[in-house]
């Protein structure tokens, strides 16, 4: 970061700028903190790249201090469930679709299911307190799933837990991450301004024999953590 | 094939449990995958496919929600709602740089340094490096292309007490001399045994998005990573934009 970067993360800390304020403009900025307009987008690009601030989804000229999420790096195995209860927070969920559709191409792939096979399919809101951690929309192969209701999912069960009681462990996992813009309705859902970058996290877990028993799409509202050795 | 006539022969069906939104994700799906919709080709306005489905603007929004989520599509602020480029697919099954991973994938990737700098630290970067302040480091960044086609733009920051007198001649622009972790081993003997990748998405600002050749605003993927050496230090810092998708084998 520049030195202009610098200040301008000290200021942010210091509450000079609250969370979510939208920064003045360009002039008043180099009045208050000195540097050139190159010095300036320099800063506010490496800001924004550092998870201090963020553009504005409708003005990408304009940036404002990011209101941080509740949890910021989360590492391991990315657990919503554990996660929470490793922090003292309350697991909980609304699930808001639980139903049986046909596996579709991108799903037949990932769960290795041939056409005409069907998914139990399941959209659920994250809670960890009353605070929203992210949203999840998971799939999995409905023949490893009889009599699943939705009731057993609610409450803020870890869907490992309800399928070990199927005999289904999860073993391994495999994730792909990508990204997109926020939709309308997931940003209604999820507190945040449509149009904002979300980091899209799929993830299919495999059993000890490496069969896909679930796959997943999420936009978890934490930086997830990777760490790998040779 | 017009646009408005790729719908004609398809009809929703208003009683199964399946909702409208899910068929008509399916059928744009299907569009997709079979090839009528080729990579940048615009699909029908919300609008449009609203009068066509004969379905509420919240019902079509749904669908294109889905498709978008699931990287079919994307939103082009110039453009409406595209089809959704193929991205290159960086796996890190084992701990590859980014050139190994594309190179042993067959992949023609070049780099570009756009800048090649010696700085002092800011607590922040002496931190991440635990070096006391006063710290001095390289900073470098690079454009790196597949085929000629900017996927990303990397700022690597390397401590000089590590790397006495790195220069950017050292790099290579292709082959494997192109690669960082290659170029510490080689003239350093220093081998980078693991990392630890912080993801994000990010918005691109206008210089970074014409060097990617996307638009300003555009979402990237943000990957942060700390390359530790076979003592388990740590020795390069690279904050990363990517055009990719990223694949993990997790144990």
């Amino acid at each position: 970061m520049n030195t202009l970067a610098v200040k301008i993360d000290a200021a942010i800390r210091a509450n000079r700028f609250s969370r979510g304020e939208i920064l003045p403009a360009q002039e008043a900025l180099l009045k208050e903190f000195g540097g050139t307009a190159e010095e300036l987008k320099c800063a506010t690009g490496d800001l924004v790249y550092e998870g201090v601030l963020e553009r504005i989804p409708t003005d990408t000229e304009k940036v404002r201090v990011k209101v941080p999420y509740l949890w910021d790096i989360v590492t391991g195995n990315h657990s919503f469930t554990n996660e929470a209860k490793k922090r003292g927070q309350k697991p909980g969920n609304r699930i808001l679709t639980f139903e049986t559709r046909r596996a579709w191409p991108q799903v037949m792939k990932r769960l290795q299911l041939e056409a005409g096979e069907d998914v139990l399919v399941m959209e659920r809101l994250l809670f960890a307190g009353e605070r929203t951690v992210g949203l999840e929309f998971s799939y999995m192969p409905a023949k490893f799933f009889q009599g699943m209701t939705r009731e057993m999912f609610e409450g803020g069960q870890s869907t490992f837990k309800v399928m070990a009681e199927k005999g289904l462990i999860p073993d391994k996992a495999v994730d792909e991450v990508s990204v997109a813009t926020l939709e309308e309705r997931e940003a209604a859902l999820l507190g945040l301004d449509a149009g904002v970058p979300v980091l899209i996290r799929f993830r299919v877990t495999l059993s000890p024999e490496g069969i896909p028993i679930k796959g997943s799409r999420a936009i978890y509202l934490f930086k997830p953590g990777y760490e790998l050795k040779i | 094939m017009k646009n408005d006539d790729l719908y004609s022969a398809y009809q929703l069906n208003k009683y199964t449990p399946l909702p409208l939104y899910y068929q008509i994700a399916s059928i744009i799906r299907e569009q997709i995958l079979s090839g009528k919709f080729a990579p940048g080709d615009q699909i029908l306005t919300e609008e449009k496919l609203q009068k066509m489905f004969g379905v509420s603007r919240a019902t079509v929004r749904r669908a294109i929600s889905d498709l978008v989520y699931d990287g079919l599509l994307e939103r082009n602020h110039s453009r409406g709602t595209i089809v959704t480029q193929p991205k290159l697919e960086e796996n890190l099954f084992t701990v590859g740089s980014f050139t190994s991973t594309m190179l042993q994938s067959g992949k023609n990737l070049s780099t570009r340094i756009l800048e090649f700098n010696r700085i002092f630290g800011d607590a922040s970067l002496n931190s991440k490096f635990a070096l006391e302040t006063g710290s001095s480091f390289y900073y470098f960044r690079r454009l790196r292309l597949i085929d000629g086609s900017p996927v990303c733009i990397e700022d690597c920051y390397a401590p000089v007490k590590y790397f006495e007198n790195l220069s950017s001649g050292m790099f290579k622009d292709t082959g494997m001399e192109q690669s960082t972790y290659n170029l510490l081993q080689k003239q350093y003997g220093i081998t980078i045994k693991s990392i630890r990748d912080i993801m994000g998405a990010v918005a691109l600002n206008a210089e970074d998005a014409r060097l990617l050749s996307s638009h300003n605003g555009a979402p990237v993927l943000l990957r942060q990573r700390m390359s530790y050496d076979q003592v388990n230090r740590p020795v390069l810092y690279t904050t990363g934009r990517y055009i990719i998708k990223l694949t993990m084998n997790l144990p």
